[in-house]
């Protein structure tokens, strides 16, 4: 009896453990990242700007319509807004309202995070290029990654109107992007059994292949 | 097992030990825990690294493509880089291009491999130094402005922008001049034509519009002048499918088995000096019938039979105006004989082109000859070698390093430090061409545009960039090319007028058809026609060699490409090596076998050692050795392919891949030729196995492996036109069963699903291998080297299957298959996969699933094509330079793993992809796999077989179309198309 009740335990802390231990530690079986969530080398919030200003997200990762990979965008797409936005709202007010009390111009306020998106593009203080200043490209941290045998490609996804947030999860209320799903094989055939609503047919369901070699070439 | 007795002492092994106390269980259970939490750390942090400004064009993960041209021989078809994220990872034939037409031939393909070499020179190098480029310049200008006798040698330009820089450099340097010369001379060609029409160039051919071919020793599908040209103008002409039906006749007449002869009609041997005889024969019956007069009396007796002649001339005269008869041989009396039969039949204008010659080859063997005397003089002040490598290329290599060594100055533009360039002083490497500009005229009137697809990886210049800095006038290739178009190119097109919307619509093309330069051609001239009366033969108990290039290898250029030196010759299917092929009579009388070593010598040169190859259908009085080997440096593959304890070197260290046939040649009076009359073989006893990669050679299951005795299968399929005309199923096998509606054991296919299948007509085929070089680059097949290749563990994906059968008159057919997984609808392999890692796919594919493959073999046991292939190891990705040529859209297999042709299946996703993404179906023919885009022949045709407009569906209805094995009920998706020769009978 003693035997059969230290052997449950010691199977009920086996379970215990595998479900604990990757919350609580990030340890994982190999190949699944799951919650991954590294710092990044400029604190861009995913919240803020999909979330609060609701910015589609193909703005910005307009990849996903035209390659395989959605692609992390070039500094060139963030300075489209970030020519005039340099720094949070309350912050260029708060300058506004001084500068008015000092009777002088206000001054640029740039936010330290958006400082390092400018040092990247090698920008000088008018947000001019710097021939002094050298450009260096941002290296982000990828999150999302498959194994090498492994082939994905956004386009269909995206032209099978599955939206951004299936597998990313929610992605606008993230301050700092972490990896919401296993991407896992199982993960993936699963949806692709279960399929998305068919356009030409009500309440129809288009199901995508499961041939392995869709994936795997 | 039994259990020892409990009260018995511990056996020894069971017992507690000192020092380690630790049980099996205990160490395995340990092992397991740490293997478990070693395993779940995470995998090294990858870095995203985006670009800071990104062009618009640029998407990263998605295909760039540049029209440009290739480089690897005087050809210059057109082809188009395919680049992912900055590197150009295929080559493709350009459908557009007029001359290859969306071919592209195995060293074309193979020739991306040769950018990303991680030896070529990175920088250039003075007196053995790597320094930078003003050193040199200072180096070598000072050297060119003391030499009052300046020689450039170059082979064959063909491109205005290099003229134009050649010409502005002799300007600036009195006393220079410009010899060229082609280590493949037509030389005699040119100066035939030079003499009757009064224009030194060659008449291109239009192949398309024969209808019957007499060649003469001259390898125009594989080695010849613009091989992919002509071979799709043969396609063109032999398309029996097309509307209305054609068949060429084509009869070859040479002394070795060239993959031309192979594809002949008639064939007949002869010795390469009774070529000019035989043409003597065929013009003296008929010439007289057109009105020319030509002393043709005193000929020595025909080497060809009466009957062949007699036949060659009615085929001929039947086809007056539509007949082509060509000659490969560098001897003038053969060339003014074919150019008086060809203008005797009125093929000029209409067959041969003269309005619109062929610029491909332009050497002057008489200037080289010239060239050659003065340097052994002393006559030369400096020497600037560009192209070609005459140390290696010619019988007077040693000779002239020699007198390499007299002249002041020696400026090689080679990419790496060859033969000639070690005797340089300066060597000034090119980049490779896919990293600079430049452009070509292959064909008078047809102007190419060569641009880069990637800046040049190391610090290279090229050789019009050295031209203009050392003529005074530095000047980028960019603007040299685009000076050129703007000056020379702009005004000879018709209708443009604004050169930037002219220059960005020759660039998104690749070329323009401009107006051709040469003046016209004065009319024939009779009598400068040479006759030869005799022939020149061995003495008895001698043979006459013959020295060839091979598609794979050329003259040589090509050594450092593993591709090109694994591709298997497509008539004796062997790799890595050249060898003395003699003809299997000689061989018996010799007592000689495949694989005995062999001393050929030849009066003034030394002996060489090489290895016998027993070939059909040669000559029984010739000895035939592949040009291209031999070059130094190659013992770089020494250790190519994967190290293990038995594995022997692909060559030694210090040593060659084969062996230089350049020191047989002979610079005659009137050109190189490339044969010897006297040659002696000897034995030496040792033997030295060739890596081939077919040992049957025959249809005929042999008596002691078929059951019933002796069994013909049919695979390679064909019949006769007289047949064909008859019944179009002629040459199907007899008793073949109509099929039915057999059983199926796989659930019926949706409906609307893809039916991915290909058709392959055999008809077109000419086993010249780009498709399996193309393979090789598009799906990451490793080299493997020469003694994996002997223990047939090549990896090709697809490989061209070559037999021999007794064809008219005892000479060989032969028939080429290229064999590929035939994606079984019932696969053999997919019923004994354990683990199920080969299985069928919803539209037809035989998936192989490496990450599920534990390697039992059993598919490729099973498959009666054997066509799987296993990686018995992890085939060598070191060098990261070479890496760079990996297709990133194919899986590099792992040990352990089986592999096969996967028809591309990347490439069909990616069709699909862009099918949905645009919204609308498939275009039939939209899908192109590697092998079916490289095709010259367009032999190849994928598509779906579910779509009844397809071509696909309208080739396998065919009445030619058969299946390979299809008695065996695995319902192949490949189909072939039966080979129909032009033949009035069955000759078996």
């Amino acid at each position: 009896m003693r035997r059969i009740v230290r052997l449950v335990l010691v199977v009920a802390l086996g379970f215990a453990s595998a479900a604990l231990v990757p919350r609580l530690t990030g340890l994982r079986l190999p190949g699944n990242q799951q919650g991954y969530e590294p710092a990044q080398p400029i604190a861009y919030s995913h919240r803020l700007h999909a979330g609060e200003l609701q910015i589609p997200c193909l703005y910005c990762h307009s990849g996903a319509l035209r390659s395989r990979n959605a692609g992390i965008p070039a500094a060139s797409v963030c300075m489209n807004c970030h020519r005039l936005v340099t720094a949070a709202r309350a912050t260029t007010r708060a300058e506004e309202k001084q500068a008015e009390a000092e009777h002088r111009k206000p001054r640029r306020v740039v936010a330290p995070e958006l400082q390092k998106l400018y040092d990247a593009l090698g920008l000088g203080p008018d947000l001019k290029p710097d021939p002094q200043r050298t450009a260096r490209p941002i290296a982000w941290v990828r999150i999302h990654q498959l194994p090498a045998f492994a082939e994905f490609d956004h386009r269909p996804h995206v032209a099978a109107g599955v939206a951004c947030q299936k597998c990313h999860g929610p992605i606008e209320t993230m301050e700092r992007v972490r990896q919401f799903e296993t991407l896992s094989m199982g993960w993936c055939v699963n949806c692709h059994r279960a399929g998305v609503p068919a356009p030409d047919q009500p309440g129809g369901v288009k199901v995508a292949s499961t041939d392995c070699s869709v994936c795997h070439h | 097992m039994s259990k020892p007795p409990a009260d018995s002492a511990p056996h020894p092994d069971h017992a507690p030990r000192r020092g380690f106390d630790v049980d099996r269980r205990t160490f395995l259970k340990t092992a397991g825990f740490a293997m478990l939490a070693a395993g779940c750390a995470r995998p090294p942090v990858e870095k995203a690294i985006p670009l800071l400004v990104q062009p618009e064009e640029l998407v990263p993960g998605t295909n760039l493509w540049y029209a440009s041209a290739c480089a690897g021989c005087a050809a210059r078809c057109g082809t188009l880089v395919k680049c992912r994220d900055g590197r150009p990872i295929k080559l493709e034939g350009n459908p557009a291009h007029p001359l290859s037409r969306g071919g592209l031939c195995a060293v074309g393909q193979a020739s991306l491999l040769g950018l990303y070499d991680s030896r070529r020179l990175a920088a250039p190098v003075l007196r053995g130094k790597p320094v930078a480029w003003p050193e040199v310049d200072v180096a070598v200008g000072a050297g060119l402005h003391a030499a009052r006798r300046m020689r450039l040698l170059t082979d064959t330009l063909a491109s205005p922008t290099e003229e134009r820089a050649v010409r502005r450099f002799l300007a600036a340097h009195p006393g220079a001049r410009h010899v060229v010369y082609d280590p493949l001379s037509c030389s005699a060609l040119l100066d035939a034509h030079q003499q009757l029409f009064g224009l030194r160039v060659l008449p291109r051919m239009r192949i398309e519009r024969a209808t019957a071919v007499v060649a003469f020793d001259a390898d125009f599908l594989g080695t010849w002048i613009s091989p992919v040209e002509a071979t799709a103008g043969y396609a063109q002409a032999r398309d029996l499918s097309g509307t209305p039906p054609r068949l060429l006749w084509h009869a070859q007449i040479e002394s070795r088995l060239s993959p031309t002869g192979a594809r002949a009609d008639r064939r007949w041997t002869v010795l390469p000096g009774e070529i000019p005889l035989a043409l003597a024969h065929l013009a003296a019956r008929l010439l007289p019938a057109a009105g020319m007069s030509l002393e043709l009396s005193g000929l020595e007796p025909s080497p060809l039979p009466a009957a062949a002649l007699d036949e060659l001339a009615a085929r001929l005269a039947a086809a007056r105006g539509s007949s082509l008869v060509l000659c490969g041989s560098n001897s003038l009396a053969a060339q003014t004989l074919v150019a008086a039969i060809n203008q005797a039949l009125g093929n000029y204008g209409r067959t041969l082109d003269l309005e619109q010659p062929s610029l491909q080859r332009q050497g002057d063997d008489r200037a080289l000859a010239q060239l050659i005397e003065e340097l052994e003089r002393g006559a030369v002040d400096a020497l600037l070698v560009r192209g070609v490598n005459p140390v290696y290329d010619l019988q007077q290599g040693t000779s002239l390093r020699a007198a390499l060594a007299q002249v002041p100055l020696v400026v090689s533009f080679a990419e790496r430090v060859d033969e000639t360039a070690a005797a340089a002083h300066a060597v000034c490497p090119e980049p490779h061409t896919l990293e600079t500009w430049r452009d070509a005229e292959p064909v008078a009137g047809l102007v190419t545009v060569m641009q880069p697809a990637l800046r040049p990886l190391g610090s290279t210049r090229a050789f019009c960039e050295s031209l203009a800095a050392w003529s005074g006038a530095p000047r980028s290739a960019y603007e040299q090319v685009r000076d050129t178009w703007r000056e020379d190119v702009l005004p000879r097109v018709p209708g443009a007028s604004d050169f930037e919307g002219f220059w960005t619509a020759a660039l998104d093309r690749g070329f323009v058809e401009a107006r051709p330069t040469p003046p016209a051609p004065r009319p024939f001239d009779v009598s400068q026609v040479q006759v030869a009366r005799s022939a020149e033969r061995p003495a008895p108990g001698q043979l006459a060699l013959v020295a060839y290039p091979k598609i794979s290898q050329l003259d040589g250029r090509h050594a450092h490409n593993p591709w090109l030196q694994e591709l298997p010759d497509p008539v004796s299917k062997a790799t890595w090596d050249n060898y003395a092929a003699l003809a299997p009579s000689t061989a018996a009388e010799l007592g000689l076998q495949t694989g005995d070593v062999v001393r050929v010598a030849a009066a003034g040169t030394p002996p060489v050692e090489l290895p016998v190859l027993v070939q059909p259908g040669q000559h029984p009085r010739t000895v035939a050795v592949a040009l291209g080997y031999g070059r130094a440096g190659t013992d770089r593959f020494a250790d190519v392919g994967p190290r293990w304890w038995f594995g022997k070197r692909t060559v030694a260290v210090g040593g060659t891949v084969g062996a230089n046939a350049a020191p047989w040649l002979r610079l005659e009076a009137d050109g190189l030729r490339y044969d010897r009359v006297a040659v002696e073989i000897e034995k030496t006893g040792r033997s030295r196995p060739l890596a081939t990669t077919q040992r049957y050679d025959s249809l005929d299951v042999p008596a002691g492996l078929a059951p019933p005795g002796g069994v013909h299968r049919p695979i390679a399929q064909e019949t006769v036109l007289a047949a064909y005309r008859g019944n179009p199923r002629a040459g199907a096998p007899e008793g073949e069963a109509e099929s039915g509606a057999p059983a199926d054991l796989w659930p019926a296919a949706a409906p609307g699903a893809h039916r991915w299948g290909m058709a392959i007509d055999l008809n077109a085929c000419t086993g010249c291998s780009a498709c399996a070089i193309s393979c090789q680059a598009e799906n990451n097949v490793p080299v493997v080297g020469r003694d994996e290749v002997q223990r047939e563990r090549e990896m090709h994906w697809l490989r061209l299957d070559r037999y021999y059968a007794e064809g008219p008159g005892g000479e060989v057919d032969v028939a080429h298959q290229p064999m590929l997984c035939q994606h079984c609808g019932h696969a053999p392999c997919e019923t004994v996969c354990p683990v199920l890692a080969t299985m069928h796919s919803s539209e037809g594919l035989n998936q192989q699933v490496y990450n599920r493959c534990v390697g039992t073999r059993y598919c490729a046991n099973n498959c009666p094509y054997k066509v799987r292939r296993f990686n018995w190891f992890d085939y060598p990705h070191e060098d990261p330079t070479a890496n760079l040529a990996l297709n990133p859209d194919v899986t590099v297999r792992s040990r352990g793993v089986m592999e096969k042709c996967s028809l591309c299946v990347q490439r069909i996703q990616a069709g699909k992809i862009a099918a949905t993404t645009r919204g609308t179906p498939l275009r039939d023919g939209e899908i192109k796999t590697a092998c079916e885009q490289s095709c010259p022949a367009r032999a190849i045709v994928f598509g779906d077989l579910a779509d009844p407009q397809s071509r696909i569906a309208a080739q396998a209805r065919d009445p030619r179309a058969y299946r390979a094995l299809e008695e065996l009920g695995v319902q192949p998706s490949i189909f072939y198309l039966r080979r129909v020769r032009n033949r009035d009978q069955e000759t078996t």
